[in-house]
C-alpha cells in the first residue's frame, strides 16, 4: 500500500527534478550551448504536450465507454502533421519570419496589427482553456485519491490547490524570468521533453504489464475485446469524422500547441522528422488503451471509474511500483499541459489585453513611456499565470469534478477551434479582413457558448433547462442542441457543425464586404506570400561585413570621396585605422542623417535598417518612403513641364528671329533695287537738262534731248505708279470693284490697249470659248492681261511672232493661257520671274522695272486665282486660273 | 529494328526528388481516406468488430509512419547529392547570416 506521504514525496521529487532540468537547460542556452535544443527529437517530444492527462487517463475511460472512438483524437493530429507541407509549414515559416509570439499575435498581426482581433482570440482561448486546466487538476486529484482507501469521502481540494500553486510557481520561474524577443523558453521546452518521455514510458509499461502479465498476450486481449461490451465497432460516421476534424483543428489552434509548434520552433527542418516521429508517438500512446480498458472492464468492479484504470489496474494487481510509475506518468502529462498552456495564455493576455490597456492609459495620463516596459510586461505575465491557474481551480471546484473527463476536453477543443476559419484565411486568403475575422470569431464563440458551454455548465439549472427544452424565446428551432431542426446529430457534432458553418460563412461574407486598411493589405501579402518573400531572419550580430555594406551604400549616395572621409574620420575618432569603424548606434544615426540629406529621411532609414536591423523593412517605413518618393516625383514632373515650355518658347523665338532677319534682308534688297531703278532715269534727266540749259544747240538736238527727258520722266512715273500699286496690293487694302463681264470682252479691251504699241505680233483667239462670264474686278484683270500680252510682245524673239490665247474650264477652274512662239523661259528662271525687280534680259530693252509679273501675281491672288509659267509649250506660256465661283453660266 | 537507344531523360535526380515531394504531399490524403473507411464497414446485422478495426487502424498508422520516414529520408539523401530543391527549408540562423553578409558585401 502506498501511503499518501510517499506519493507526495515522489511528486515533489519529480517536480524538483523538472526544476533542475529546466534550470540547467536555461543556463546552457544562455551561454549559447544549445545545440540539442534545435534537435528535431526535442521538438517532436515537445509536441507531445498534446497528450495530457486526458490522454493518459481519459482515453482509457473513453475507450471503456465508447470503444474505438477515442482514437479519433489522435488520428486528427496525425493527419495534420503527416500533411505538414500544406498548413504547418507555412505556419512555422510565418511564425519565424514575423516573430510571432502566440496565436493571438498571429491573427492580430495578419489582420492589420489589430488589437481587437488579438483580444477576441485571447478571451476565446482563456475561456476555452480554463475547463481544460480544471481537467488536469481534477485528474491529478483523482489520481492521488486512487491510492487512498476506498472510504475517503469527497474531493480533497487541498491537493488541487497545492498542485495549482506548484505549477504556477514553476511556470513563473521558468517562463517569466526574462523577456526573450523570440519568446523562447528553453528551460520549459526541455522539461516538457523529459515529461514526454516519462509519460510514454509509463503508459507503455502499464500496457505491457496488462497485456502480458495480467492477460495472456495479444490473442487473449483480442478475445477479451470480442467478448467485452465494446466488441462492436458501432461508431457513428458523423462522430468519427467530426471528432477527427475537431482534433485536427485543435492540434493547430490550441494555444499550447501553437506555442510549442511555432513559437518555440528553432529550425523549420525539424518539422520533417516530427512528421513521422510524432504520429509514431501518438500511435504508441494509443496502442495499449483498448487492452487496458477491456481488461479493466473485465477485472475491476462495475462501478470503478474507467478513467483511472491505468492506475487502479496495477494497484489491484499489487504492482505498486508500476502504479507509482503510472501515477508519475499521469502527473507528468497534467503538469506539462498546465505549464505550457499557462505560459501561452499569459503571453497572449499580457500582449493583447494588458499591455494595450496600459499603454493607452499611460499615454492618456501624459506619462511618457520609457523605452523599457519589460518589467511591466513580465509582471503582467506573472499575474496572468496566477489568474489562469486560479480560474482553472475555480472551475474545477465549481463543477465539482462532474462528468467524464473526456466530455470537458471536447468542449474545450470546440471552443478553441473557432479560431480555424480566421487562421486558414490568414494563411491562404488575401481577401480576409479584420472585420471578417472579428465577426467570424464572435459568431463562432457565441454559438459555441450557446450550444455547448451553457448546456454543459448549466443544462440542468433553472434558468437554462427551459431553453434546452423549448429553445430560445420559446422557438423550437433555436434549441441549443437541435438548431434549426437538426435533431439527429450528437450534441457535440451538432455544435461543431453549426459553429464552423456560421463562423466560416460570416468570416467570408464579412471579409468580402469590407475594405481592409493599407496595413492589412500589406500584412496579408506578407503572410499569404510568405514563401515568395526572401526573409532576412538574421540574428543580431554586427560584423565587419555590415560596416562595409554601409560604406558601399553611402558611397553610392553621397559620393565616394565624401563617404570615405566620413568613415575615416569616425574610425580615427574611435582610435582605429583604416576605413571601417565600428558601427556604433551613434555613428549609424550620423550616417543615416547624412544620407537623408540626399535621398530623404524615410528612404535613408529604410536602407539603414535593412542592413543594420537585419529585418525586412517594416510596413510603416515603406509607406513613408512611398510618400517621399511621390513628392519627389511630382516635383520633378513640374520641373520637366516648365523646361518643356521654355524650350518651346525658345524655338518660337528663334523662328520669329529668322523670319525677321529674312524680312530685313529682303527689305534691304528691295530698297537697294528701288534706289537703283529710280536713280537711272533721274541721271538721264539731269544730264540732258543740263545740256539743254547750256544752250547753243540746234532745234533738232533740243527736240531730241527734250524727248529723251520726257521719256525718262514717263518711265520714272510708270515705275512709281507700279510701286505704289504693288504696295497697295501687298498691304491688302485694295478694294475690288466687282462687275460681271465675259472674258471675251475683257480680252478685247486688253488687246486694244496694247495695240497702240503693236510691233506686228499676231494674236489668235477662239471666240467661242471666250463666252465664259466672270464676276470679278474687270479693270484689274485686264491690267493683268495687258501685262502678259505686252510681255509677249517685248520678249518673243520669233521671226514671225504669234500669240495664242486659249481658254478652258475644268474642275471648278477657268484657265486662260497666253502662249507665244518664242524661245520661252529656261527652267532655272521660271520661279524667279514673278519676284520683284527680276528681269531676264537687258534692262533698257525691257523698258520696265521688272515689277509687272509681281503685280500680276498680287492681283490674281487677290482675285482668288493663280498665275504661273506653263512649261512644255512651244514658246513662253503663262497660265492664269480663276475660280469658277466667279463665273456665272453663260446664258 | 536494332536495340532501342536508352530513353533520354535529363535531370533524373531532380525529377525523382520532385516526385518524392509529391508523394509526401499526398500522403495525408491517402491517410484520410484510409482512416475514414472503417465507417463504411459492417452493416446492421453484422457490425464490424472492434478488434479488427483496431488492428486495421494501427496497421494504417504504422504504414503512414513508415512511408513518411522512408520518403523523407529518400528525399533528404537525394538533396545531399544535388543542388537546391523545391521545398527548401530555411537554413539555421547563423548560416544564413553568413551567406547574407557575403551577398550584401558584393
Amino acid at each position: 500500500m502506498i501511503s499518501p506521504n510517499l506519493l507526495f514525496l515522489v511528486s515533489l521529487g519529480y517536480v524538483a527534478l523538472l526544476f533542475i532540468v529546466a534550470f540547467w537547460a536555461d543556463r546552457r542556452a544562455a551561454t549559447g550551448n544549445s545545440k540539442w535544443l534545435r534537435s528535431p527529437v526535442v521538438y517532436t517530444l515537445s509536441l507531445s504536450v498534446y497528450c495530457t492527462a486526458w490522454t493518459f487517463y481519459g482515453a482509457v475511460g473513453f475507450a471503456a465507454r465508447s470503444g474505438l472512438e477515442f482514437v479519433t483524437i489522435y488520428l486528427g493530429p496525425t493527419l495534420v502533421i503527416v500533411g505538414w507541407w500544406w498548413v504547418l509549414r507555412k505556419l512555422v515559416r510565418i511564425g519565424r519570419a514575423q516573430r510571432i509570439t502566440s496565436i493571438a499575435d498571429l491573427l492580430s498581426s495578419r489582420y492589420g496589427k489589430s488589437n481587437l482581433v488579438g483580444a477576441i482570440v485571447t478571451i476565446l482561448a482563456v475561456v476555452g482553456t480554463t475547463p481544460y486546466i480544471a481537467l488536469q487538476l481534477q485528474s491529478v486529484t483523482l489520481s492521488f485519491e486512487a491510492f487512498q482507501p476506498a472510504s475517503s469521502d469527497g474531493t480533497d481540494s487541498n491537493t488541487a490547490i497545492f498542485v495549482a500553486a506548484g505549477l504556477a510557481l514553476f511556470t513563473i520561474l521558468f517562463g517569466t524570468r526574462n523577456l526573450d524577443v523570440n519568446e523562447r523558453h528553453h528551460g520549459v521546452v526541455t522539461a516538457i521533453a523529459i515529461e514526454a518521455i516519462v509519460k510514454l514510458f509509463s503508459l507503455i509499461a502499464v500496457g505491457v504489464f496488462v497485456v502480458w502479465f495480467v492477460a495472456d498476450g495479444p490473442s487473449d486481449i483480442q478475445s477479451r475485446i470480442d467478448a467485452s461490451k465494446i466488441a462492436q465497432f458501432d461508431v457513428d460516421a458523423s462522430r468519427w469524422i467530426g471528432l477527427t476534424f475537431l482534433a485536427a483543428t485543435a492540434f493547430i489552434c490550441l494555444p499550447r500547441m501553437f506555442h510549442v509548434m511555432v513559437v518555440e520552433n528553432e529550425d523549420e527542418k525539424n518539422l520533417v522528422m516530427a512528421s513521422w516521429a510524432f504520429p509514431l508517438y501518438l500511435a504508441a500512446m494509443s496502442l495499449f488503451v483498448v487492452p487496458i480498458a477491456v481488461v479493466g472492464l473485465d477485472l475491476l468492479p462495475a462501478d470503478a471509474n474507467p478513467d483511472l484504470f491505468v492506475l487502479t489496474l496495477p494497484l489491484s494487481e499489487g504492482a505498486n511500483g508500476l502504479a507509482l510509475l503510472s501515477f508519475l506518468g499521469g502527473f507528468s502529462s497534467a503538469t506539462s499541459m498546465v505549464i505550457v498552456a499557462a505560459l501561452a495564455l499569459a503571453t497572449m493576455v499580457s500582449n493583447n489585453i494588458i499591455m494595450p490597456l496600459y499603454l493607452r492609459s499611460a499615454s492618456a495620463n501624459g506619462v511618457s513611456i520609457s523605452g523599457d516596459v519589460r518589467n511591466v510586461v513580465l509582471f503582467s505575465r506573472r499575474i496572468a499565470i496566477i489568474v489562469m491557474l486560479s480560474l482553472g481551480y475555480v472551475y474545477y471546484s465549481v463543477t465539482g469534478g462532474s462528468g467524464a473527463l473526456s466530455a470537458i476536453g471536447l468542449i474545450s477543443f470546440t471552443g478553441v477551434a473557432q479560431v480555424l476559419p480566421a487562421l486558414v484565411g490568414a494563411l491562404f486568403w488575401r481577401g480576409g479582413t479584420r472585420t471578417g475575422a472579428a465577426a467570424g470569431l464572435l459568431t463562432g464563440f457565441a454559438l459555441w457558448v450557446y450550444t455547448l458551454l451553457l448546456p454543459n455548465l448549466s443544462g440542468n439549472s433553472d434558468w437554462f433547462a427551459p431553453v434546452m427544452q423549448n429553445g430560445l424565446f420559446g422557438l423550437a428551432l433555436l434549441r441549443p442542441e437541435a438548431l434549426f431542426g437538426i435533431t439527429s446529430l450528437d450534441p457535440l457534432i451538432h455544435a461543431i457543425f453549426w459553429t464552423m458553418l456560421a463562423n466560416t460563412t460570416v468570416y467570408i461574407v464579412a471579409s468580402a464586404c469590407s475594405f481592409p486598411s493599407p496595413l492589412e493589405r500589406l500584412q496579408s501579402a506578407e503572410f499569404v506570400n510568405a514563401f515568395e518573400v526572401h526573409i532576412n531572419t538574421r540574428g543580431r550580430g554586427q560584423s565587419r561585413a555590415e560596416a562595409e555594406d554601409i560604406l558601399v551604400m553611402t558611397q553610392r549616395i553621397i559620393g565616394g570621396r565624401e563617404a570615405q572621409n566620413l568613415f575615416v574620420q569616425e574610425a580615427k575618432n574611435q582610435g582605429k585605422d583604416g576605413y571601417l569603424p565600428d558601427m556604433t548606434p551613434q555613428f549609424i544615426e550620423d550616417v543615416e542623417r547624412r544620407l537623408a540629406g540626399s535621398v530623404g529621411a524615410a528612404t535613408a532609414h529604410a536602407m539603414m535598417s535593412q542592413i543594420v536591423g537585419g529585418s525586412v523593412v517594416s510596413v510603416e517605413d515603406l509607406i513613408a518612403v512611398a510618400d517621399e518618393t511621390a513628392q519627389m516625383m511630382e516635383y520633378s514632373n513640374q520641373l520637366e513641364a516648365k523646361s518643356e515650355e521654355l524650350e518651346r518658347t525658345a524655338r518660337q523665338l528663334r523662328l520669329a528671329n529668322e523670319k525677321l532677319t529674312a524680312l530685313s534682308v529682303q527689305k534691304d534688297a528691295f530698297l537697294s533695287q528701288i534706289s537703283h531703278e529710280l536713280r537711272t532715269p533721274m541721271t538721264s534727266i539731269r544730264a540732258f537738262s543740263e545740256i539743254l540749259r547750256e544752250g547753243e544747240l540746234s532745234i533738232f538736238e533740243q527736240k531730241r534731248y527734250a524727248t529723251i527727258i520726257h521719256d525718262e520722266a514717263r518711265r520714272l512715273t510708270r515705275l512709281l505708279d507700279d510701286l505704289l500699286d504693288l504696295a497697295v496690293l501687298e498691304n491688302g487694302q485694295v478694294t475690288l470693284n466687282l462687275e460681271t463681264s465675259s472674258l471675251g470682252k475683257i480680252l478685247d479691251r486688253a488687246i486694244a490697249a496694247v495695240a497702240k504699241t503693236d510691233k506686228g505680233m499676231t494674236i489668235r483667239r477662239s471666240r467661242l470659248s471666250e463666252r465664259i462670264v466672270v464676276h470679278t474686278d474687270v479693270d484689274r484683270l485686264s491690267q493683268v492681261f495687258i501685262n502678259l500680252i505686252s510681255n509677249a510682245q517685248k520678249y518673243c524673239d520669233a521671226a514671225d511672232p504669234k500669240l495664242q490665247i486659249s481658254l478652258s474650264q475644268q474642275d471648278g477652274q477657268i484657265s486662260i493661257d497666253f502662249i507665244d512662239n518664242g524661245s520661252g523661259i529656261g527652267i532655272s528662271q521660271q520661279s524667279v520671274i514673278f519676284e520683284k525687280f527680276s528681269r531676264l534680259s537687258d534692262h533698257q530693252r525691257a523698258g520696265g522695272a521688272g515689277l509687272g509679273l509681281a503685280i500680276c501675281r498680287e492681283i490674281i491672288t487677290k482675285l482668288g486665282g493663280t498665275i504661273s509659267y506653263l512649261p512644255g509649250q512651244d514658246g513662253g506660256a503663262f497660265r492664269v486660273t480663276l475660280p469658277e465661283t466667279n463665273a456665272v453660266a453663260a446664258q | 529494328m536494332a536495340s532501342k537507344p536508352q530513353k533520354l531523360f535529363l535531370e533524373r535526380q531532380t525529377y525523382r526528388r520532385r516526385r518524392l515531394g509529391d508523394l509526401i504531399k499526398l500522403l495525408p490524403v491517402f491517410g484520410t481516406l484510409l482512416f475514414v473507411i472503417p465507417v463504411l464497414w459492417g452493416s446492421e446485422d453484422s457490425p464490424a468488430k472492434t478488434s479488427s478495426v483496431g488492428l486495421y487502424l494501427f496497421a494504417v498508422w504504422g504504414g503512414l509512419v513508415v512511408a513518411l520516414l522512408v520518403l523523407s529520408s529518400l528525399r533528404r539523401s537525394s538533396d545531399a547529392q544535388s543542388g537546391p530543391h523545391p521545398m527548401p527549408p530555411v537554413p539555421a540562423e547563423d548560416e544564413q547570416a553568413a551567406s547574407l553578409a557575403k551577398g550584401n558585401a558584393q
